[in-house]
């Protein structure tokens, strides 16, 4: 006979269950159950990996779902697929209607009932609450109300969890049940998979309700007794023979499988009777035709891949797959919407004829086996970038020509790391937020240690607290736990048949619908994800094309650009590179000067070089080397030559590792791509020792000797962490292109883009820093000619120059620019007055135009300009106070002549200031401002590092980016720039131990040796002092600060701040980068004495 | 109903409650009416409760028992 737990939530059930559904079947197993019934809080996110840890226990998985139904839950337990369909449409109707308190009314539970059994529910359910009550009727009407709904597969559940009137309340519902003919039955209403989890689940409990272990509270657990129980343990609590007798009849009905042997892929749009398979093959010939027929050389060999592709394609019913992903490029172009195929599909010469992708596997010698292969487990993805700006188009787009029921957002499991865990548990633990927050900053946000090693950090913060060592425990408990569900990046699913059938649908809070289920689970499920992604630099190239079209007359073709034109190149060996795709950052210039790459497929090197697995393994100087002619070109062994000639003897792809295991060792393409996966994830060290000896079985059983056997096992294995696949760097690499010549030859329009979508990691200031070295002048942000976007003008030279929009200046949200906007339309602004007037604009944002230098061309200057805003607006506001005898505002005007003193013009540290606050960047470099002074005390500029003859300089700048990378080994990089350039300064541990307190400030003086490698430059830091005095402190550096451009005002410059202070207070609005400062000595706005 | 949380002494056969002394009176216990048990601050070791509702001869008597020994908690009229 059948025992186990019908009613049993897992931690899917987010923060309202403690165990995972492998636990809860290890556990299950472990007493003698037969299966394990999973019925989460609204939804079956757990159901695919519940099959799976049923099969490896030999269990019954029974897939089911507490759904809130009119306010109280129900337990739902699907019999067939029919009713797991029922189940997971009823859901979706949950989730889509309130996503905030997703419930079901009686009317939804009778349009989704087919093949469901209703169990009345755990202790929150309303059948046992009305008889917790004694309140009989009631519950009788609602079994009623139940059984007009759902007929006889109604059935009483009944619970002990060893509470005070447990039993008295079941055997109530017993005899309840014999009157009534309606089924009783054990349920469960488990929570947990043994007792020891119920701290984990009480601690879930507090921060689901906002609470700590120390409130009483009615949804806290009273005791460790909702666990899964054996059959002798709960049949002495519950002596209902015929209860368990109806239990195991119900998992006896229940039957079905989540895990499909084959795959649910789209369905593309064809005409009637025309076969998927022979629309695809017509296309790629069609293309095929115009891409190589003049390629007298590959043409056959392209034939015969093509021919191979799809005949794999088409084994695998993967067709309609292709064409639905070609159709939805196909549109995105059609809307101008620039996107390219990426990742493994770009293996394809399917997808590079159908234009999915841009690169062709010939030329490039990607392996088409890396994306797919008769063998290959699951799906393929298929990974697109389109233009970040309108990527919604894309999804909206799709949603309505596949229909919303067949296309979703793969879920992403959101899942306790350390922070989050630590966290959460102190906050349930009663520590106050101030010691909350700082727990939470003195331990890493993900780590692989063990959490005892980080009790000292802890102890640090709270002190010899007893309840140190439980919430050690507790995080430990809770580490990779899933908390909710978060939407995936980009994978859109697409299905031939409704979801529903096989997932809920819910909600996200960006109102996209996303199934139940993470990336692997929906793989496992069959269905076919196609990762629609946004890509900054896409559109920024689209936009530079956009400027170069409406400012220069022509639209240039990037995507048929000959990839080799020497200036671009020779731009990217000088490591000019700031702003371009992939290559901007100081430790890739530093490698460009080492690379100096001169022809695409070394860019396509470059871009794999610079990634986890060839840094960490080793294999980026070799290369270098190699690739310059400093070192022989050596392989570990001849068999290798085929698969490494191209890359020198050294390893730098992923499908190098998989053609390795497999033509090497031996391994079929499947395993070879296990083998590949598992050693950039070297994480299972057991299966790793496993695969090492196949390897090396499978590589000596084709003639290889042991010694090379290891040696070439342990030069692979050493490709760890994350590594480039060829045909994803080729696709990089080809932006890359295309955004170096972009710059090179439009950089105006480039670099005007580059500041609109902000796709690199540097700051505002720097990046204007960066146009002016290219020649470009930044025009400031004004009123009459700024825009909503970044915009070219035309420079008093007649060049082009970058315009600031009115979106850059500080508050001016999109909102307000397009309020000013539309009333600029009626005619240019004459005045402040004017503005102010027209345009309903708040006081900060209205002195921040004042501020940023927008109103300089109405006004005198911008001290002037905020003066006249001020006046404005305090007579706008209470036209009365001034003006009693006047009828309308319009009689007068609102600034007079009289009004506005003669204001000194700011001092050029006011109007840095300023700048900054407002813009943020300065017109001017700080640095400039005390160039003679640092010339006294010996400092030099970074250019003077770039001179050939000099070995050790002093330098001062402000840090731009402080990065400590964890393949550094502790060293610290800190880029400093001035007026004349940036420079890369390595802190050694030993250093940066030392200078640790100044290292944190903003601006800093650097002595160091420099290390030169042909353009490149790099200080080895000896000694750092502070630069206080420069500007206050201004931190533009994302490591620290999430990319923001910022400034703090007053820390270290006294003078600065009185005269800033001094200035504002004038007008009495101070608005400070991110914040309004509060500022006690002046007068709020309103009380301003304004001349009469 | 009255509160109590006084130790007692309780004598047990096969781990069942037979008699109850409590302030010099000793009981005997007729029946277990019910048992339940509470553990609502785990983070403190002997914090787990084995409650019982005993029909005694002094009444119904509400006890418990921890790593600590027994204690009445309420007794009914």
């Amino acid at each position: 006979m059948h025992y186990g737990s019908l009613h049993t939530r897992s931690h899917f059930s987010f923060l309202a269950g403690a165990s995972s559904p492998d636990e809860l079947a290890a556990q299950a197993h472990a007493l003698g159950h037969s299966f394990v019934g999973l019925t989460d809080r609204m939804g079956v996110y757990g159901a695919v990996r519940l099959q799976r840890a049923c099969a490896t226990y030999g269990l019954k998985p029974i897939i089911g779902a507490e759904v809130t139904v009119e306010g109280a839950p129900l337990v739902l337990i699907a019999r067939s697929m029919r009713g797991y369909t029922s189940l997971c449409s009823l859901l979706t109707v949950a989730h889509q209607c309130d996503r905030s308190d997703p419930q079901v009314t009686l009317d939804d539970c009778a349009q989704h009932r087919d093949d469901l059994i209703c169990l009345t529910g755990g202790r929150e359910g309303r059948y046992w609450q009305l008889m917790h009550a004694r309140d009989h009727d009631a519950a009788q009407q609602w079994l009623q109300t139940l059984r007009s709904v759902y007929g006889s597969d109604v059935v009483i559940e009944l619970l002990h969890h060893r509470r005070p009137r447990d039993g008295a309340i079941a055997e109530r519902m017993v005899a309840m049940g014999a009157a009534m003919q309606i089924d009783v039955c054990i349920g469960g209403d488990v929570r947990y998979a043994t007792a020891d989890d119920y701290m984990i689940y009480d601690v879930m409990t507090c921060t689901r309700e906002g609470i700590t272990i120390f409130d009483h509270h009615t949804a806290r657990p009273v005791n460790d007794q909702q666990c899964l129980r054996s059959y002798r343990d709960l049949s002495s609590l519950l002596p209902y023979p015929q209860a368990f007798a109806t239990m195991a009849r119900i998992a006896d009905a229940c039957s079905y499988d989540i895990l499909p042997d084959h795959i649910t892929p789209p369905g593309a749009r064809l005409p009637e009777g025309v076969k998927a398979d022979d629309v695809l093959r017509a296309l790629c010939n069609a293309a095929f035709t115009k891409r190589y027929a003049n390629d007298t050389a590959n043409v056959e060999y392209a034939a015969d891949l093509l021919e191979h592709e799809l005949t794999v394609i088409c084994d695998l019913a993967l067709a309609d797959f292709f064409l639905v992903v070609h159709e939805v490029t196909q549109e995105a172009r059609r809307q101008g919407i620039r996107c390219s195929g990426r990742g493994s599909a770009a293996n394809s010469i399917v997808a590079y004829l159908l234009g999915i992708t841009g690169v062709d596997p010939i030329r490039h010698h990607l392996l088409f086996e890396r994306f797919l292969h008769r063998g290959r487990k699951g799906t393929p993805d298929i990974d697109v970038d389109f233009d970040s700006d309108r990527r919604n188009e894309v999804i909206t787009w799709m949603e309505e020509r596949f229909g919303p029921e067949q296309t979703a957002m793969t879920g992403t499991l959101i899942t306790y790391r350390l922070r989050m865990a630590v966290r959460d548990a102190a906050k349930a633990l009663g520590w106050p937020m101030e010691v909350v927050n700082a727990m939470s900053k003195a331990v890493p946000g993900y780590t692989n240690k063990p959490i005892a090693d980080y009790a000292e950090e802890l102890a640090t913060v709270v002190g010899p607290s007893p309840l140190l060592q439980t919430l050690l425990r507790v995080v430990e408990r809770m580490l990779d736990r899933p908390r909710h569900l978060g939407l995936h990046s980009g994978g859109m699913i697409l299905s031939a048949r409704p979801l529903t059938t096989l997932t809920p649908v819910q909600v996200s809070a960006n109102g996209v619908t996303v199934v139940q289920f993470d990336k692997d689970d929906v793989e496992a499920m069959g269905l076919v994800k196609f990762d629609v992604l946004g890509l900054r630099m896409l559109a920024c190239i689209s936009e530079t094309l956009e400027l170069i079209e409406r400012y220069e007359g022509h639209r240039p073709d990037v995507d048929e650009l000959s990839l080799d034109d020497p200036h671009v190149f020779q731009m990217i060996k000088d490591g000019r590179t700031l702003g371009v795709f992939q290559i901007e950052s100081q430790g890739q210039m530093h490698l460009l000067a080492q690379h100096q790459p001169d022809c695409f497929d070394d860019l396509v090197s470059e871009v794999a070089l610079f990634r986890p697995g060839p840094l960490q393994g080793g294999m980026v100087n070799p290369y270098v080397r190699r690739r310059r002619g400093q070192e022989p070109v050596q392989y570990l062994h001849p068999h290798l030559e085929p698969i490494l000639r191209d890359t020198l003897g050294i390893v730098l792809f992923q499908e190098q590792v998989l053609e390795i295991a497999h033509k090497f060792a031996g391994m079929s393409l499947q395993d070879a791509d296990d083998f590949r996966a598992l050693v950039s994830k070297n994480r299972d060290l057991k299966a790793l020792a496993i695969m090492r000896k196949r390897f090396i079985r499978g590589a000596m059983q084709r003639g290889v000797d042991l010694a090379a056997a290891e040696a070439v096992y342990d030069k692979v294995s050493h490709f760890v962490g994350y590594g480039f696949c060829r045909s994803h760097a080729a696709a990089f690499a080809k932006i890359v292109y295309q955004s170096a010549w972009l710059k090179h030859y439009h950089p105006a329009a480039y670099l005007a883009a580059f500041m609109q979508h902000r796709p690199g990691f540097y700051n505002l200031m720097t990046l204007e820093e960066e146009a002016r070295r290219c020649g470009v002048e930044v025009l400031l942000p004004d009123i009459n000619a700024s825009w909503f976007r970044y915009e070219l003008a035309h420079s008093s030279t007649g060049a082009l120059a970058i315009r600031k929009p009115l979106t850059s200046i500080k508050g001016c949200t999109e909102d307000v620019a397009r309020s000013i906007l539309w009333a600029r339309l009626m005619g240019p602004f004459t005045s402040t007055e004017d503005l102010i007037r027209r345009v309903d604009l708040d006081v900060d944002v209205a002195s921040a135009i004042a501020l940023s230098g927008a109103l300089d061309r109405l006004a005198r200057d911008s001290r002037t300009a905020m003066w006249e805003v001020g006046v404005a607006l305090k007579r706008k506001a209470r036209p009365s106070l001034d003006f009693e005898a006047q009828t309308s505002v319009f009689d007068l005007p609102l600034v007079m002549d009289d009004d506005v003193p003669h204001l000194p013009t700011l001092r050029a540290q006011e109007r840095l200031a300023y700048d900054y606050m407002t813009h943020r960047a300065a017109r001017l470099h700080p640095m400039t401002l005390y160039r003679r002074a640092l010339n006294d005390m010996e400092v030099r500029t970074i250019a003077t590092a770039f001179r050939s003859t000099v070995k050790e300089i002093t330098i001062g700048g402000i840090v731009i980016l402080r990065q400590s990378p964890p393949t550094a080994h502790g060293v610290l990089f800190v880029t400093l720039e001035d007026e004349t350039g940036f420079v890369q300064c390595v802190v050694q541990p030993e250093a940066r131990e030392q200078f640790s307190q100044h290292l944190r400030k903003a601006s800093l003086i650097i002595r160091g040796k420099v290390h030169a490698v042909n353009n490149w430059r790099g200080i080895v830091v000896t000694d750092v002092r502070p630069l206080t005095g420069v500007i206050g402190g201004y931190y533009g550096h994302p490591a620290m600060y999430g990319g923001t451009d910022e400034m703090e005002m007053g820390r270290g410059d006294q003078n600065t701040e009185y005269m800033i202070k001094n200035s504002i207070n004038d007008q009495g609005s101070m608005i400070r980068a991110g914040r309004k400062t509060t500022d006690a000595t002046r007068p709020p706005f309103s009380s301003i004495d304004l001349p009469q | 109903m009255k509160l109590f949380l006084d130790q007692i002494d309780v004598q047990c056969k096969n781990d069942r409650p037979t008699l109850v002394c409590w302030r010099g009176g000793v009981y005997a216990v007729e029946h277990i009416l019910e048992t339940w048990t509470s553990r609502t601050a785990w983070w403190s070791a002997d914090e787990a409760r084995e409650y019982m509702l005993l029909e005694t001869t002094n009444g119904v008597m509400e006890v418990y028992r921890t790593a600590n020994g027994w204690t009445l908690s309420r007794l009914f009229d």
